[in-house]
C-alpha cells in the first residue's frame, strides 16, 4: 500500500486499509487534496474545497480508530458533493449567480446520514446551473473538463462530481439525476453512476429542479462502492413525503437471469461504438449464463419529448422561489416586480431562462392540454410499457448514452442536440425505476457505459449484475 | 411555434426581463424544442386516464417543530431591519 497513491483506492479498499492501520484518514484525505491542488486548475471539478474541515473530520475518525471503536463503512472516506445538495455552513450555489452568496442553513438528509457515518466532505462540485444540462458547460462559474480527455465534456449535470472521482480528487461523489445527470457523466468518465428508485433517497436539502423526477445518487469507481453509499443514504424521511421504505430485491442469480434488450437500441441515433459495446456486453452476459430476450420498447422514442415537457414545466414552478428577497443575490429596485425581474434576469443563465420560458409556455392557457396533459398521459404509457417488459425480464440493458463524450463547445448552440444526450436515460426518471450506468470498456481513451434498469427497489440486484460487467476489456 | 409576441407576454409572468437578443434566441430555440416535442402528437393517449393517479406520498404529522437556526436564515436576508425581512412595498399605488 505504501507505493500506491491512496486516492486510487476504492471505498472498500480504503475502508479495509484504515481498519488495518495501513494509513490514516488524514493521509487518505490529504492524497485527494493534493490531487485537487495539482489537477483541478485544468479539470475544474470543484467550486469549493473544504481543506480545513475535511482534515478535521478525518482526524476525528483517526481518533476513533485509534480508540479501537467500530465504525460504519464510510467512516473516514473522502466524498465530493454536487453543489445543489446543502451542507450546513457552506456555500451552495447550484452553479448559479443568483445563489453565489447563499450559505446553507441546514444539512440535506443525505448529508446528515453520511455525517453520522463519519464521512469526510472534501468539497462541492460543479454542475450545470440548477442541474439543467448534459455537459457542465452551463455553470455560471466554470467549465469542467473530462479527465480522460480535457478537450471533451465530463457530461452533466453532475459533471463536477464525475470529474472529481475520475481525476482521483475524491474517492466517490454524490450527484443528482433528473433525466440522466448521474448516469450520463458516469458513462463519460468511466464510473458507476446510480440513480435510485424514485423515493428511495430523500430529496430534502436537494435544490429542486423537477420534483417528480429528481433523485440523489452516487458516482463511484465500482458497483461495490455504490452499494455502500446507497445503503447509507436510502430510507424514508419525514421531511420528504415522496420518500418511502422499499422492499429491496436481490433478484436472480446470474445463471437464471433474463435480460431484456430493446430493439430500439440498435436503431437510429445510436452510434456504432455503442452498438458494438452493447453486443460485447450481451455476449459477456450470455457467457455468465444469462438469457437475453428481445423486447419492444416503442415508447422509448417519445421519452425525451415527454421529459422536455414535464421537466421545464416543473422547473418553472420550482425556480419561482428565487426572487432576491429572502436569500441569494438581490438586485434591489424601487418596486417589488422590478426587484424580481432584475434579480432573476441577472441571476439566471441562458439555459435556465430557456427552460423557465418553455415551462411557462407549456403551462399557459391554450397550450396546457396539448403539451402538459398530453405528456402526462404519454408518461403513463411509458410506465405501462416498462412494467409489462419487466414482467418478462429481470432487468433491461441499454447503452447509457447514444455516443461517446463530445467536445467542449460542440453542442452549446444547439439545445435539441444537447438534449439528445439523455435519449436513453430519461425513461428511468419518467418511470421512477432504478438505473445504473456501468463502465464496460473504452474506445481509445474514452470510457463507454452500459445502463441497467430494473424494477422498483432493485438497486442492489442491478449493482450485483453490474459488478460482472465492469471493464470487460 | 413560439412567436416573438408570446415570449414578450410570458416573460413578465415568470418575472424575467429579457434583452432583445435573448427574446430572439429564446424564440428560435423554443421553436426548435417544440418542433421536437411535437412528435408526441403521433401518440394516441385517448384510452389513458390520469385522473385517479395520485402521488404516492405519506404525509407527516401536522405538528410544529422548532427550527434552531432561525438566526442563520435571518442573516441570509438581503435587506433586513432587526429580525425583520425588508422588502419593497408590496401593494402598488393605485391612480385615481
Amino acid at each position: 500500500m505504501a507505493n500506491r497513491d491512496l486516492s486510487e483506492l476504492t471505498i472498500v479498499e480504503a475502508a479495509r486499509g484504515l481498519r488495518a492501520g495501513d494509513f490514516s484518514s488524514r493521509e487518505l484525505t490529504q492524497s485527494c487534496l493534493n490531487n485537487i491542488r495539482q489537477k483541478d486548475k485544468e479539470i475544474g471539478a470543484f467550486l469549493s474545497v473544504f481543506q480545513d474541515s475535511a482534515l478535521s473530520q478525518a482526524d476525528l475518525v483517526d481518533q476513533a480508530l485509534a480508540n479501537r471503536k467500530e465504525l460504519p463503512a464510510l467512516a473516514g472516506i473522502p466524498l465530493a458533493v454536487k453543489d445543489n445538495i446543502l451542507i450546513h455552513g457552506h456555500r451552495c450555489s447550484s452553479a448559479a449567480n443568483i445563489l453565489k452568496s447563499y450559505s446553507a442553513a441546514y444539512d440535506a438528509t443525505v448529508i446528515k446520514k453520511l455525517r453520522d457515518q463519519g464521512s469526510v466532505f472534501i468539497g462541492k462540485t460543479n454542475l450545470d446551473e440548477f442541474a439543467m444540462g448534459s455537459s457542465t458547460e452551463n455553470s455560471a462559474f466554470q467549465v469542467t473538463r473530462n479527465p480522460h480527455d480535457p478537450e471533451r465534456v465530463p457530461g452533466g449535470s453532475s459533471g463536477g462530481s464525475a470529474a472529481a472521482v475520475a481525476a482521483g480528487e475524491s474517492l466517490a461523489a454524490l450527484g443528482s439525476d433528473t433525466g440522466g445527470s448521474i448516469r450520463q457523466p458516469a458513462a463519460f468518465c468511466g464510473l458507476v453512476g446510480l440513480k435510485p428508485t424514485y423515493g428511495a433517497v430523500s430529496r430534502y436539502g436537494l435544490m429542486a429542479f423537477a420534483s417528480s423526477l429528481d433523485q440523489i445518487g452516487s458516482l463511484t469507481k465500482t458497483s461495490e462502492d455504490s452499494c455502500l453509499i446507497f445503503r447509507a443514504i436510502r430510507g424514508r424521511d419525514p421531511m420528504d413525503t415522496t420518500s418511502r421504505e422499499g422492499r429491496f430485491s436481490q433478484g436472480r442469480e446470474m445463471s437464471k437471469l433474463r435480460v431484456g434488450i430493446p430493439q430500439q437500441c440498435f436503431g437510429e441515433g445510436i452510434s456504432s461504438e455503442m452498438i458494438k459495446w452493447m453486443k460485447r456486453t450481451i455476449d459477456h452476459l450470455k457467457d455468465l449464463g444469462a438469457k437475453t430476450v428481445s423486447i419492444d420498447l416503442s415508447g422509448l422514442e417519445y421519452s425525451l419529448p415527454i421529459y422536455y415537457v414535464i421537466a421545464p414545466a416543473e422547473a418553472s414552478a420550482n425556480l419561482a422561489r428565487y426572487d432576491g428577497l429572502r436569500y441569494g443575490q438581490a438586485e434591489l429596485a424601487e418596486s417589488l416586480k422590478e426587484t424580481y425581474a432584475q434579480t432573476r434576469s441577472r441571476g439566471f443563465g441562458l439555459e435556465v431562462k430557456r427552460r423557465i420560458m418553455l415551462g411557462a409556455y407549456i403551462l399557459s392557457a391554450g397550450h396546457y392540454d396539448a403539451y402538459y396533459q398530453k405528456a402526462h398521459k404519454a408518461k403513463k404509457l411509458i410506465q405501462l410499457e416498462f412494467g409489462k417488459a419487466l414482467q418478462k425480464v429481470d432487468l433491461i440493458l441499454t447503452p447509457t448514452t447514444p455516443g461517446l463524450p463530445f467536445k467542449i463547445g460542440d453542442r452549446v448552440d444547439n439545445p435539441v442536440e444537447m438534449y439528445l444526450s439523455d435519449l436513453l436515460t430519461v425513461s428511468a426518471n419518467l418511470t421512477g425505476l432504478p438505473s445504473v450506468s456501468i463502465p464496460v470498456g473504452r474506445e481509445g481513451k474514452l470510457p463507454v457505459g452500459m445502463q441497467l434498469i430494473g424494477p422498483d427497489f432493485s438497486e442492489e440486484f442491478l449493482l450485483r449484475v453490474g459488478s460482472h460487467l465492469e471493464w470487460l476489456s | 411555434m413560439i412567436e416573438f409576441s408570446e415570449i414578450k407576454q410570458l416573460a413578465p409572468l415568470v418575472h424575467l426581463r429579457l434583452t432583445p437578443s435573448e427574446v430572439e434566441r429564446l424564440s428560435k430555440d423554443g421553436a426548435q424544442i417544440l418542433d421536437y416535442v411535437d412528435r408526441l402528437k403521433e401518440l394516441s393517449v385517448d384510452n389513458i386516464s390520469i385522473e385517479d393517479d395520485r402521488p404516492r406520498v405519506k404525509l407527516r404529522e401536522d405538528r410544529p417543530v422548532r427550527f434552531d437556526r432561525v438566526g442563520e436564515l435571518i442573516a441570509a436576508f438581503p435587506r433586513k431591519e432587526g429580525r425583520f425581512l425588508k422588502v419593497p412595498f408590496v401593494f402598488e399605488e393605485q391612480n385615481g
